[in-house]
């Protein structure tokens, strides 16, 4: 309230803002309860899109093949980004800088240029494109992402524990599984949890997946168009961290790396 | 001895590490890069759809044709065009949101994140219900006066802009917050203390708060914006073409996958440039 006095135009402008990024959603999900068979009008409550969905077979091979494909990439992604890691903490400076410049650079390349690039690969090499293409494609990028936030918490650890736990008779293995794997462990679990989440990389997939695999998102992009239309920097402020996250998930989106917004060179 | 034995031992091990890295990096990112410049440099024939490698700057110099020339300018238009509404729109509601309590702050930031941990596609295809003629957008705007015939916006350059600015604008709300959170809250008194409110103090203190952010924003906005491929095929109906449209028919239609090489090789440079170009503005900005 006290905002909306002050600064009254800013406070009007935000909150407009907040409703255009919530339109399309309230849209999607007051047409998938709309009983319209073209959703023009209202037709009336309905549950026949969600019935509809549930016997559709493309459907649900859609959604069996978005959940394949995102488990497969965050297993395959976590074990890349962790070795890498895991490398990468003990590299001497040079390595380092080689390391990041690897991360970087896969952030920074635009989505379209990416996928052509590898779909060149795939079809000079003979092979067929489809799930396995898919999961290569969206590894090479997620495994970046998931080594910049790795190397966020990696940077948090001290070594002094592992040497302490070394020196107390852990195995190689035991202080690995024991005190960097737990150690680094909110970081694994932020990078399973946003791969399990839809993807959201269509060019990449087109170029990638050929006509074989279709994950859910595609499907549901489909048959609206068809006209069924039916940093992991641990800041103080959670608001801050949840921002800073946030824009880590989203510097995915091919543009920029997150090293560039906290300030460094890319 | 048998120490030097395992240190080297565990030197190798270490190493065995980067492995999977190495093998990402090289066959899955480096290779295919360099296929593609070189492809960029060959000939493909369109009857054989095979391509000849060779050292010809034919593709390049093929980029000023006015198909293609106009797709790369509209690219170039229309991403700097969706940028700068990114920052206008964006800069009210990140200083709003940092002016509140954190807990609202946490709220606010949760509305801004949320709708996008939807799927893109289906966000995307929203649009073509909310843009369409007799679609919810026309609806309002005649009961409001606004407009009296069709809309005819969805498959326009402002039905892309529209899905752009949309798609991206977190991208560019998260970086300012991020930077006017950072600020020190007694800038903002003193400015209002002195007389500073409204317009005046967005253009004299919050936009210059704001600035670091705003050059992040930009960049995140920006270029994956410049090579988009999805929200033009979707909301532009496939007649206003951009570079990654081009880029994507050369390879999954026309078969011209050298000049496609080259489209690809030409957006990678202009974002090396723009990447190179960006740490100057940010000394320039700080110093």
């Amino acid at each position: 309230v006290n905002m909306f006095r002050r600064h009254p135009v800013v406070s009007i402008l935000a909150v407009l803002t907040i409703v255009f990024m919530w339109l399309p959603l309230v849209v999607v999900i007051g047409n998938s309860f709309n009983g319209d068979p073209i959703l023009a009008t209202w037709g009336g409550l309905t549950l026949k899109w969600f019935e509809q969905a549930i016997r559709d077979e493309q459907v649900r091979t859609g959604l069996v093949t978005s959940l394949q494909v995102g488990l497969l990439t965050a297993a395959a992604s976590l074990i890349v980004a962790l070795t890498g890691v895991l490398w990468w903490r003990q590299a001497s400076p040079q390595g380092r800088r080689a390391f990041d410049v690897s991360v970087y650079a896969r952030l920074v390349l635009p989505e379209v240029v990416f996928a052509t690039a590898l779909f060149l690969v795939f079809t000079r090499g003979g092979i067929q494109l489809g799930m396995m293409t898919t999961v290569i494609g969206h590894t090479v990028w997620a495994s970046a992402y998931a080594a910049v936030i790795l190397q966020a918490r990696a940077r948090l650890l001290d070594p002094a524990v592992e040497e302490a736990a070394a020196d107390l008779g852990a195995s190689p293995l035991g202080v690995f599984f024991r005190v960097t794997l737990r150690g680094m462990l909110p970081a694994v679990v932020r990078r399973r949890r946003h791969h399990v989440l839809p993807e959201r990389t269509p060019a990449q997939h087109a170029a990638a997946a050929g006509p074989r695999s279709h994950p859910l998102p595609r499907d549901a992009g489909g048959q609206c168009h068809r006209g069924a239309r039916d940093h992991v920097d641990d800041r103080e402020h959670p608001a801050h961290r949840m921002a800073s996250g946030a824009l880590d998930a989203w510097s995915r989106v091919r543009g920029a790396s997150a090293r560039l917004l906290e300030g460094g060179s890319p | 001895m048998e120490s030097s034995d395992t240190s080297r031992r565990s030197r190798a091990s270490r190493h065995l590490l980067l492995v999977p890295t190495a093998l990402v990096v090289v066959a899955c990112f480096a290779i295919p890069l360099a296929l593609t410049a070189v492809y960029s440099l060959g000939t493909s024939d369109l009857v054989t759809f095979q391509t000849r490698f060779g050292w010809t700057l034919h593709n390049f110099a093929s980029l000023g044709q006015a198909v293609y020339l106009s797709a790369i300018v509209r690219s170039l238009v229309l991403s700097a065009t969706a940028t700068v509404a990114c920052a206008v729109i964006a800069l009210p509601l990140a200083f709003f949101i940092v002016e509140q309590r954190p807990r609202l702050q946490m709220l606010l930031l949760l509305a801004v994140i949320v709708p996008f941990w939807t799927s893109f596609l289906i966000r995307t295809y929203a649009w073509v219900n909310i843009l369409q003629n007799r679609g919810p957008l026309e609806y309002v705007l005649h009961r409001l006066g606004l407009v009296h015939g069709p809309l005819n916006v969805l498959y326009s350059p402002l039905a892309i802009g529209v899905g752009i600015v949309f798609s991206y604008l977190p991208l560019m709300v998260l970086p300012i917050y991020v930077a006017l959170e950072r600020r020190d809250p007694a800038v903002l008194e003193a400015a209002g203390d002195l007389g500073s409110h409204g317009a005046g103090l967005m253009w004299h203190v919050v936009i210059p708060l704001a600035r670091t952010g705003i050059i992040a924003g930009c960049i995140l906005v920006g270029i994956p914006a410049t090579g988009e491929f999805v929200i033009p095929t979707i909301l532009g109906g496939g007649k206003t073409l951009m570079l990654g449209n081009v880029i994507g028919t050369q390879f999954l239609e026309t078969g011209d996958l050298a000049l496609g090489s080259a489209m690809a090789m030409s957006l990678l440079g202009l974002v090396v440039l723009v990447l190179a170009v960006v740490p100057l503005l940010r000394r320039r900005s700080t110093a």
